[in-house]
């Protein structure tokens, strides 16, 4: 019974901890990634508004 | 399929791979098609006195809204701009500002003309081009200071839209070009004749710089070939040069140079020689018949004025120009 309570014991006070840990670790992680596709995103937008055609160009083959 | 391309703005024609820039570094290949980098995107915008471009038979007295985007089409070695003229556009700080907006902006600062100056106007052509349309259509002239290094085709393009235009004649040997501006003489001067052709008030700028350009000899050849080729009217400025960018190592300068470089080309035929940059009092205008002093100028300041309808007051005297 020692053991398994204090087992017990030992998931509430560290386990617990742990598992939260874990899911924040995991809510930064993906809120980077996911932050770093919007960003890129609104940059590229950006710098098709800024492109106009150029006048007095041709091809070269 | 090649996604090469070749930019016909100017003669340094560059021929780009996708994803590279010009020269100029405005001006970018993007899936096999050219764009402007710094269309509506000025880094310079000023109102300055029309006298400071300098254009000084051009609606004296007036002011002229003024902008500049980063780049140059050249890389003078004493470029009094350096800081943008040789720089990226990304490396500049820049305003957004449209075409309209830079003619709602010139009409509510009073300015009579818009100006394209500071760097090379013809790396910004397109909305140099578009602003100029828009202008026009407001009854705004349009002006620039340009270092002529632009093809034929795009020039006559924009004349239709150009009133007046300054050119930096750098000097009259290929060499000083070559060394000196990483260009070429010839484009410059086929510029001078296209716009004298076309019919836009010319205004000619040399700057005068001490062992490099100085010489008489090349000064009397310049003036001759003006007189020759664009007609006595045209005023010529000298403007003295102060140490910039890499050419820090030489003087300002002298006045008896300037002096020199006014007397050769007035003896070789132009009737409106002018030094700038130093007070002088060849900062001012004379009519070429009677002498006398028709427009005072004090820096970039109109002091007086006595040309009326385009005429000497006094003699009565045509003199070349746009007045008003």
């Amino acid at each position: 019974m020692e053991s398994a309570g204090s087992a017990a014991l030992l998931f509430r006070e560290y386990g617990g901890n742990i598992m939260m840990r874990r899911r924040i670790f995991l809510r930064i992680l993906l809120a980077g990634f996911f932050g770093l596709f919007a960003k890129t995103t609104r940059a590229e937008k950006k710098a098709d508004t800024n492109l106009t055609m150029a006048m007095f160009w041709k091809k070269v083959d | 399929m090649a996604k090469t391309v070749q930019c016909e703005l100017c003669p340094n024609g560059c021929v780009l791979e996708e994803g590279r820039r010009s020269r100029c570094r405005t001006r970018m290949n993007k899936d096999g098609s050219l764009y402007s980098l710094v269309y509506g995107k000025p880094c310079a915008v000023h109102v300055d006195p029309i006298e400071k471009k300098p254009f000084f038979h051009f609606l004296p007295g007036t002011t002229a809204f003024s902008i500049a985007t980063a780049g140059c089409v050249l890389s003078c070695k004493f470029c009094q701009n350096w800081q943008i003229s040789q720089a990226s556009p990304e490396d500049t700080d820049t305003y957004d500002m449209p075409p309209d907006k830079v003619v709602r902006q010139a009409i509510a600062h009073k300015c009579r003309s818009v100006t394209y100056t500071y760097t090379e106007p013809t790396v910004f052509y397109e909305y140099m081009y578009d602003t100029a349309v828009l202008a026009k259509k407001q009854g705004i002239k349009n002006t620039m200071h340009s270092c002529g290094y632009i093809n034929e085709k795009p020039l006559r393009h924009l004349s239709n839209y150009l009133d007046a235009a300054d050119i930096d004649l750098k000097a009259f040997t290929e060499d000083f070009y070559d060394r000196i501006c990483g260009g070429s003489l010839k484009p410059v001067l086929n510029a001078l004749v296209t716009l004298k052709q076309e019919g836009v008030w010319l205004e000619i700028t040399n700057l005068v710089i001490s062992t490099l350009n100085d010489d008489m000899k090349n000064i009397r050849e310049m003036s001759r070939w003006i007189v020759k080729n664009l007609g006595s009217d045209v005023p010529l400025h000298f403007s003295r040069f102060f140490p910039h960018y890499k050419l820090t190592n030489l003087p300002p300068t002298p006045l008896e140079t300037l002096t020199d470089a006014r007397k050769t080309a007035m003896d070789a035929g132009l009737k409106f020689v002018y030094i700038g940059n130093i007070r002088h009092e060849a900062e001012n205008t004379f009519c070429p018949q009677c002498r006398k002093l028709l427009i005072e100028r004090i820096g970039y300041v109109v002091k007086q004025n006595h040309i009326a309808n385009g005429k000497c007051r006094f003699c009565g005297t045509a003199i070349s120009g746009i007045w008003g």
